[in-house]
């Protein structure tokens, strides 16, 4: 959710009560997607969300995994800054 | 090095912690060494405080204040930060529990979009699978290495005071060194300092049931 947050530039859920919040992540439901703007990270960005927000928690990747799938784009995109 | 004191907004927030959950957040604090971790510097058992490096604002504010910095790198790097900083957290033996945005805190670099990221509040963290960090007891707390505190922070007895204030400090532009509350120190419930930190004063009640340990 942070990255969702830093992508959206707004918190998840919006204004929703924490009681609608509730209802509509245990139906599975999640807000939507952050814009990808054209820009392939952020459509990896996106892709990670939806994979770290699985209903099943078994599924969900590791902080290791996030961590290697993150490094390459790293090295690639912040070698020069 | 800029010191914060500050005992996580969850403290002030969830009247049922107690000093035992103030002990386990330092344990936690303490085992975890890494830049994208706030590290532990030392604490103050009477008013509970916990003293750490002082950081310039936090993701959350960072968000809604400068939007125009979340550039791809920019958000590259936070996402690897505290990937990489939870990635220690887990590998620990802890979960975090209550990750999100104004948990973690932000110092800036010498550079626009620039900066590190270190995860902080365990106030409501739990120890899963370290059985070396959860079968120690607080008065053993040497055990877990702490090798920046002081004797008397060692061996402190370990009080039950039934005054106890909690304290707040939000990291924000710092001006100068925090002063660590002494005992009976009170401030205004919400105290801002222009360009300093953020106080909060608390009372807590004092809830007999409290006291009891969380597993």
């Amino acid at each position: 959710m942070i990255l969702y947050e830093i992508l959206n530039l707004s918190p998840p859920w919006g204004d929703d009560s924490a009681e609608a919040i509730e209802g509509k992540v245990r139906g599975n439901e999640r807000p939507p997607l952050p814009d990808a703007r054209d820009s392939p990270v952020r459509v990896l960005l996106r892709d990670l969300i939806v994979k770290t927000w699985d209903q099943n928690p078994s599924v969900r990747p590791e902080f290791e995994e996030i961590v290697l799938f993150l490094r390459p784009l790293e090295d690639f995109y912040l070698a020069d800054t | 090095m800029t010191l914060a004191n500050h005992v996580d907004a969850s403290l002030i927030e969830n009247r049922e912690h107690g000093l035992e959950e103030f002990h386990q957040e330092i344990m936690i604090m303490w085992s975890l060494r890494h830049p994208n971790i706030v590290q532990l510097v030392g604490y103050v058992e009477s008013p509970p405080v916990i003293v750490s490096k002082l950081y310039d604002t936090d993701l959350f504010h960072l968000v809604h204040n400068n939007p125009d910095i979340f550039t791809d790198a920019t958000v590259l790097s936070i996402a690897g930060q505290v990937a990489r900083g939870m990635q220690v957290i887990h590998h620990s033996g802890v979960i975090h529990r209550d990750v999100k945005s104004p948990n973690v805190l932000v110092q800036y670099g010498n550079a626009p979009g620039k900066f590190t990221c270190a995860i902080c509040d365990f106030g409501i963290a739990r120890i899963i699978k370290a059985p070396k960090l959860a079968n120690q007891k607080f008065y053993n707390v040497n055990g877990l290495s702490p090798r920046s505190a002081s004797p008397e922070i060692i061996v402190g007895e370990i009080r039950r005071n039934s005054n106890d204030c909690f304290f707040v400090t939000q990291v924000h532009r710092p001006r100068g060194l925090c002063q660590v509350p002494r005992e009976g120190f009170q401030l205004p419930a919400s105290h801002r300092a222009e360009g300093g930190c953020v106080l909060v004063w608390h009372d807590p009640v004092r809830d007999p049931e409290s006291q009891s340990s969380v597993g």
